[in-house]
């Protein structure tokens, strides 16, 4: 039989064993469980942003000489009436919304590519009908009526040589001026138009 | 005297060991010879009063104060005695040199602890009781608790504690009695 004071010895050393022993798990939890945390914040942050597509690649917009697209800029237009919603006259049927386009640089340029700040590159319409070139301008639809059918925009020369597959483009001449012609881009989800003025000398 | 509950709280408050020796030497012969009318073995029960002692200062439990720390101390060497019984539910077989061992190590604790030649005799006579009569005798005639002391160690209502007491003092006097001794106070 232990004395109280053996057993107190025996007590004392077994609580100092059973403190060192639990400071040292206490270490080897903040040694395995501070990265495995950290690993699974970071697996969980993959996860989710793979979740929402984070890293599927955009939808490529570069576009080459011989493949160039033709308007791309097409507004949402479900009632069918044509109307430009769009005040600068861009449409953008990928749902991009395209920056305010310069009239004097659209109305001019044959290569008038444009990137915008999205990183989208932005072509203006044109066709080359009679020897002439037609390029796309800001100007109201509203101010011209479709009147000669003239045939697909496709079959001309220009940007509408390569179409959207769901899109037709019926080239027209307008009522109200000679110089002006009118693209008249339809799917089964809308139509519109799109001005385009005989390029100046 | 707060009966250890003041050195218990300065173990417990203030980190001070003395505090743990001073209840290990008050409380250590009383509550040895209690776990020995729980597991009947001398040398078991001093390992489950150390034990006991170890918790203390382990998980440093907090002493309610609903009761005297005695009771509450009892309390926990009880439970500790419980959780090694059921460990331990297979009997082990001690040779008859252990035998002897324990039985002289337990006269000369029950002498250091009893003093009274008669109530060492009367303990003796305990150990042929069941267990359940030597825990509650033990509290009730060694270790002075009253029948609301002994139920709360022995978690027990008052009532049963009381049926319980009288039984194992018939029981008690029964074998005093085949041994040809008499207690008036039984």
């Amino acid at each position: 039989m232990k004395n109280y004071n053996e057993m107190a010895n025996d007590v004392l050393r077994r609580i100092g064993e059973h403190e060192i022993k639990q400071r040292n798990r206490r270490k080897v939890m903040k040694k395995v469980i501070i990265p495995t945390f950290c690993f699974c914040l970071v697996a969980l942050l993959g996860i989710s942003l793979w979740q929402v597509d984070f890293f599927a690649k955009k939808p490529s917009t570069q576009l080459d000489n011989s493949s160039v697209i033709g308007e791309q800029d097409l507004v949402d237009n479900k009632d069918g009436s044509g109307e430009n919603n769009d005040t600068d006259g861009d449409f953008s049927p990928n749902g991009l919304e395209a920056p305010p386009s310069d009239s004097d640089n659209s109305a001019t340029s044959e290569n008038s590519d444009t990137t915008n700040s999205n990183g989208v590159i932005d072509v203006i319409g044109m066709v080359k009908y009679g020897g002439t070139n037609y390029v796309q301008c800001s100007t109201s639809v509203k101010a011209y009526t479709p009147d000669k059918y003239l045939g697909e925009a496709s079959d001309f020369e220009g940007t509408y040589k390569t179409f959207f597959s769901d899109v037709s483009g019926g080239l027209y001449m307008t009522k109200e001026d000679p110089d002006v012609l009118m693209v008249e881009l339809k799917n089964s989800e809308y139509t519109d138009y799109v001005i385009l003025k005989k390029e100046q000398g | 005297m707060d009966n250890g509950a003041s050195s218990y709280r300065r173990f417990r408050e203030d980190g001070d060991e003395s505090g743990l020796v001073e209840i290990i030497r008050d409380y250590k012969d009383g509550l040895i010879l209690y776990l020995n009318s729980f597991v009947g073995n001398i040398h078991t029960a001093e390992e489950l009063a150390e034990d006991s002692f170890v918790l203390l200062g382990i998980k440093k439990p907090k002493d309610k104060g609903k009761g005297s720390f005695k009771t509450w101390l009892y309390t926990i060497g009880r439970n500790v005695a419980i959780d090694y019984l059921r460990r331990n539910s297979k009997r082990v077989n001690i040779s008859i040199d252990d035998c002897t061992e324990l039985v002289s190590e337990e006269q000369g604790l029950e002498l250091a602890y009893i003093k009274e030649e008669r109530k060492i005799t009367v303990h003796r006579a305990l150990g042929k009781l069941k267990s359940e009569y030597r825990q509650v005798l033990w509290l009730i005639y060694f270790e002075d608790f009253n029948t609301k002391q002994t139920a709360a160690v022995m978690k027990k209502s008052v009532h049963s504690i009381e049926t319980l007491v009288y039984r194992a003092r018939k029981a008690l006097k029964s074998q005093l009695e085949l041994e040809g001794f008499v207690y008036e106070e039984l």
